[in-house]
């Protein structure tokens, strides 16, 4: 049974230790779509958009170095980067748009390691939900981040000129240590074309101004904290061990994890089989409560979250989703029991 | 020239000694099972004697206070744009590439941009391997073969000039007190530090063997050393050997960390070996006075072989130039009127507090385990009212130093 309150836009790919980037990289991932009974939001034109990114050899075969070289050190440490950029499989896309139109638009970030800085030139942008669905309200922006293994939902709203075109562009964001800094990082890339038809305008949704109120968890609950420092491919000073239990949770209880990234890269940090809710970043408090699964810890940041394990005891994982670092053992096993 | 000028100003000096050997430090060793010294074993008097060491082997130097437990910033790292350092031709040739900097790390054991929250073993494998401790495992290391007995795959070293091809040959026991002292014994500093830069490779093809020698180092007596007469202590010596080793002479006097090596000890024999200090490392319009590091090998007519044992303790302790001091114990009444103090390129305010007995070994060293090597060095330039102000307004601190614990520091 799916639970009231989970639905969103979700993915799926291969786990194995070790061989998580490689098989992602060969294409092993895909889209799953939890839909509500009572969207909140107006029915309109909905688009999924999976990013992945990947680099090929001159023949067509994927580019995987051999890892005693230098280049796949680079790819260690960065994350394997791919200089083609898809959108759904497909190198720059179109999506058509009428002028005046509402889309809605599930976006996940299925790259091994490229973060996406998503904006459309004079456009508008209104966030409206993330890795556990939607908000509570919209967010007016003009730029995402959206880190790997996170997902978004945007309403791409069509202030654009009857047959005008746009680009979908990922903006440079620097995420990466400078020892292995791409030269090319400043890039802007082209991801789609959002072209507008010869339509006359049609009249904007009205959007509404609470989507989805999300009860915040209540600190006063919290039984256990814990503190994850991450560093350059380790969690707590460790990689992964199938063997070893790392942390254990009691099911039922409420815990606050504090996450410091110690090093200067960011380090997307995902948590399997529960939800949570970021509290701050830096001390900064949350504007407002969301689900996330997988949270972006921007270079030496700190970020913590409240999570209730209120089912589903068993093993989980909790990693760095730069598939490279995950595959490096940048992991921990949690017990909830 | 303003004395908050002087001090990045001799910062840079390192910058410079590194410069001559930053083509690398040694990843090739023989690596011995470290012990394993949980952290709530550390004794006070493991702290204080990491305490001493760090003071001697002078890591506020470049990570903050110099010699001096109490100055600001003790051990808290980079807190100017001052104390960083070029690393590459770019040090000597703006615009030259490549150009790496290097910013020194906050040393305190605060837990997001310290030492917090790493372990005493992460510190002990970063300083016997140069591992950066952040990003190599909490793991004992057994081997030297990368993807080895815990040896990373791919060992990501620390950037120079981080002298940890020098502190390597200490003792696990001294490398552990050091680790203990920075993880109990210094209070927690929150100053965030730039990353240091640096090649895709971190540093790997730099640090090599055939540049600092093997680790452990060549058994004495190497072709550049001599078999001391009878009448001397051997045990002594060999006890000199390692501290001129585990402290980096050969850094600027030559042979770098191996006594093995071309010019070990004998002074200036190639030009990268000098280096200059003054206002012309932060304006190259500016003076320089360029340090010319000594032969220190026993040769009479160019080496220490003119001095006596006490001039050189009195050179290591005070800082006193031998060619001009007496050759006598140094008291309070018997120190110069008008100290002619040596180049600050020659750190002495922080060998200065090593114990006499291992000053004394050093000498024995020099004197007696090493071969005497022709080669006169041309006099360092010194400014005409000498080194004595730029002391002061460095900051120095005080000999010995302060009692533990300083206003920085916490005592268990």
């Amino acid at each position: 049974m799916i639970p009231p309150g989970t639905a969103g836009t979700y993915w799926y790919h291969p786990h194995p230790h070790h061989r998580t980037a490689y098989q992602v990289a060969k294409g092993l991932y895909g889209a799953l779509i939890v839909r509500a009974a009572d969207d909140p939001l107006p029915e309109m034109t909905e688009k999924l958009l999976i990013l992945w990114d990947n680099r090929f050899l001159e023949n067509g075969s994927i580019d995987i170095p051999d890892p005693r070289s230098l280049e796949a050190r680079i790819d260690f440490e960065n994350g394997r980067e791919g200089d083609v950029l898809f959108v759904n499989g497909q190198v720059m896309p179109t999506i058509d748009i009428r002028s005046g139109e509402v889309q809605r638009w599930r976006i996940v970030n299925a790259s091994a390691a490229r973060v996406y800085r998503l904006a459309i030139e004079g456009h508008e942008l209104l966030h409206v939900g993330s890795d556990g669905g939607l908000f509570g309200q919209a967010i007016p922006t003009d730029e995402i981040v959206v880190s790997n293994s996170e997902r978004v939902e945007v309403l791409v709203r069509g202030t654009g000129e009857p047959g005008s075109r746009v680009t979908l562009q990922d903006l440079p964001y620097d995420r990466y240590i400078p020892q292995t800094r791409p030269a090319d990082w400043e890039q802007p890339r082209d991801l789609l074309t959002l072209a507008y038809s010869d339509e006359e305008p049609v009249a904007p949704l009205d959007i509404p101004q609470v989507i989805r109120p999300i009860e915040p968890l209540d600190p006063a609950d919290v039984t256990t904290e814990r503190v994850m420092s991450l560093t350059q491919g380790f969690i707590n000073g460790k990689t992964m061990d199938l063997a070893r239990v790392d942390e254990v949770a009691s099911l039922g209880t409420t815990e606050i994890w504090t996450i410091e990234n110690l090093v200067g890269m960011d380090h997307p940090f995902h948590l399997h089989g529960f939800s949570f809710q970021v509290l701050d970043r830096n001390g900064v408090p949350d504007a407002f409560p969301k689900w996330e699964d997988t949270v972006n810890v921007p270079k030496h940041e700190t970020v913590r979250f409240i999570v209730r394990f209120d089912d589903y005891a068993g093993k989980w994982m909790f990693h760095c989703h730069i598939l490279d670092h995950e595959n490096a053992g940048m992991m921990g096993v949690l017990e909830v029991r | 020239m303003p004395s908050s000028e002087r001090a990045p100003l001799i910062r840079r000096i390192f910058l410079v000694l590194t410069l001559a050997v930053t083509a690398g430090v040694v990843a090739a060793f023989t690596a011995a099972p470290a012990d394993p010294s949980p952290e709530q074993q550390a004794s006070h008097e493991q702290i204080l004697r990491g305490r001493q060491l760090v003071i001697e082997h002078g890591c506020g130097g470049c990570h903050g206070g110099w010699d001096n437990p109490e100055a600001e910033g003790w051990l808290a790292g980079l807190t100017s744009p001052a104390q960083e350092f070029l690393i590459g031709p770019c040090a000597w040739e703006p615009g030259a590439e490549p150009c790496f900097r290097t910013r020194p790390r906050n040393l305190t054991p605060d837990n997001t941009t310290g030492m917090g929250r790493f372990s005493e073993r992460q510190i002990f494998n970063s300083l016997r391997y140069g591992l950066r401790p952040g990003e190599t495992a909490d793991v004992e290391i057994t081997s030297n073969v990368p993807g080895e007995g815990n040896f990373p795959m791919f060992p990501k070293y620390m950037a120079p000039p981080m002298p940890w091809n020098a502190w390597r040959h200490m003792p696990d026991e001294d490398l552990w007190a050091i680790a203990a002292y920075l993880k109990h014994g210094v209070k927690p500093v929150s100053n965030r530090v730039e990353d240091s830069e640096g090649p895709p490779d971190f540093w790997v093809s730099a640090y090599t063997e055939e540049v600092y020698g093997p680790y452990p180092a060549q058994p004495f007596p190497t072709d550049n050393e001599a078999i001391p007469p009878a009448s001397v202590d051997r045990e002594h010596v060999e006890r000199g050997r390692h501290l001129v080793i585990q402290h980096g002479c050969g850094d600027c006097h030559g042979g770098l960390t191996n006594p093995a090596a071309p010019g070990w000890l004998a002074g200036v024999t190639q030009p990268v070996q000098v280096f200059p200090v003054g206002p012309c490392l932060v304006d190259p319009a500016a003076p320089c006075f360029m340090m010319r590091p000594r032969n220190l090998t026993p040769d009479d007519e160019t080496g220490i072989g003119r001095y006596t044992d006490r001039q050189i303790f009195n050179a290591i302790r005070f800082g006193l130039r031998p060619s001009t001091s007496p050759d006598a114990e140094i008291t309070d009444d018997t120190y110069p009127e008008n100290a002619d103090l040596l180049a600050p390129g020659m750190v002495w305010t922080e060998k200065r507090h090593m114990a006499d007995e291992d000053l004394w070994a050093i000498v024995a060293y020099l004197r007696h385990g090493v071969k005497p090597v022709s080669n006169a060095v041309e006099d360092s330039d010194r400014p005409a009212e000498g080194w004595e102000s730029t002391y002061v307004d460095l900051n120095i601190g005080t000999y010995p130093p302060p009692p533990f614990p300083t206003v920085n520091e916490v005592a268990r």
